[in-house]
């Protein structure tokens, strides 16, 4: 196969993926079509070095959570995302309006916490166990537990949300 | 109605989102090409011009004060010269630098947590960095003029003191309110930049 068509696969296999991890580091669909794009093309850059990861999986979620923190902090310029069907999802036409609400509110939650927080929160609801998050966010177990039960303390504290 | 949502909750939330967009349409081959040449277009065209035209402007500046150096007659010229010229390459290097090193930050080797620690970092440098520059600015507001006036060949214009009785309270004035504005406009995103890193140790 192609590198051009591994990667094409890879994007689409995983596009849910960029797309939430977009949505919990912006603001505004804009910012999210950037940023998905971004993780896109930061793919497509270090593809090579993916075709040689021993774990696939742990790699994409890398690449996005780290570009996702490099574009929040570096300068604002922007480079105008091109418009782009399929990348940007629009879950707010969903027809029921309580999920939507839910899942609104259940953003608007997580984009309180700290970055590094924000990215445990991710892949702890994607399923991923201790160790896993441990390796992929580069901290200890131990610390990812800690840190787990430290952000489900702020949630049940102070966060109200209509 | 005020609602507090549970790490579980969150959870059983997240698999219906997860479901529905797995089931989005996938994303055409053409579309995702073209964005990604687009983007790679667009990466290059976005190296930080403005820091550099400013650099290249500083450092022709002090290429100038440098082969000119030897027509300063006055000794306190010749120290505002060298130290003009300290500034005018020091500074725009260090500029450079703190971009280099935030473009060759590595995605793919760094985990997250050493990405974060690099700018937590990097945001306390690139503040007292900040500092030192808005005074090392006001500094140089006011000794660039006499050499420049000397080498221009204007020097009763310097060696008019209601000249200086004016430029220098102006000049500090203007420093001190563009200072202000600067440091307030710093604290700012300093500020938003720690509740982004908060919990970084």
């Amino acid at each position: 196969m192609k590198r051009e068509d591994e990667f094409i696969q890879l994007i689409q296999e995983n596009q849910g993926l960029i797309y939430k991890i977009a949505t919990i580091y912006t603001r505004d669909r804009e910012e999210q079509e950037d940023l998905c794009q971004e993780i896109v093309y930061q793919t497509w850059k270090s593809f090579d070095q993916f075709k040689k990861a021993s774990k696939p999986s742990t790699w994409l979620y890398r690449v996005g959570m780290n570009t996702a923190i490099t574009n929040l902090n570096r300068s604002k310029k922007r480079v105008t995302a091109v418009p782009m069907d399929g990348l940007e999802l629009n879950l707010m036409e969903d027809d029921d309006s309580q999920k939507e609400e839910q899942i609104r509110q259940m953003y608007a939650e997580i984009r309180k916490l700290g970055l590094l927080d924000r990215g445990i929160v991710f892949l702890f609801l994607e399923g991923k166990n201790h160790e896993e998050i441990a390796e992929i966010v580069g901290i200890s177990v131990t610390n990812v537990g800690t840190r787990l039960s430290r952000i489900k303390e702020k949630l049940r504290k102070g966060v109200q949300t209509y | 109605m005020y609602m507090i949502m549970e790490l579980e909750e969150m959870k059983s939330i997240w698999g219906d989102l997860s479901g529905k967009v797995e089931n989005q349409k996938k994303i055409k081959k053409e579309e995702l090409m073209k964005m990604t040449r687009k983007k790679y277009q667009n990466s290059l065209g976005k190296i930080y011009l403005p820091e550099i035209l400013g650099s290249v402007i500083s450092f022709i500046y002090a290429a100038y004060f440098i082969t000119q150096f030897g027509r300063l007659q006055l000794p306190v010229n010749q120290v505002f010269a060298v130290f003009n010229t300290a500034i005018m390459i020091i500074l725009p290097t260090i500029s450079l630098i703190t971009l280099y090193k935030l473009n060759k930050l590595d995605i793919v080797r760094e985990s997250p947590m050493e990405l974060l620690q690099k700018f937590k970092k990097n945001s306390v440098f690139f503040r007292n960095f900040q500092k030192v520059t808005l005074i090392l600015s006001g500094m140089f507001a006011i000794t660039i003029l006499p050499p420049l006036a000397e080498l221009l060949g204007k020097v009763d214009m310097i060696s008019n003191t209601k000249f200086w009785i004016v430029y220098v309270p102006i000049g500090l004035i203007c420093v001190y309110i563009f200072g202000s504005w600067a440091f307030r406009k710093y604290d700012k995103a300093l500020q938003k930049a720690q509740d982004l890193l908060e919990g970084i140790e």
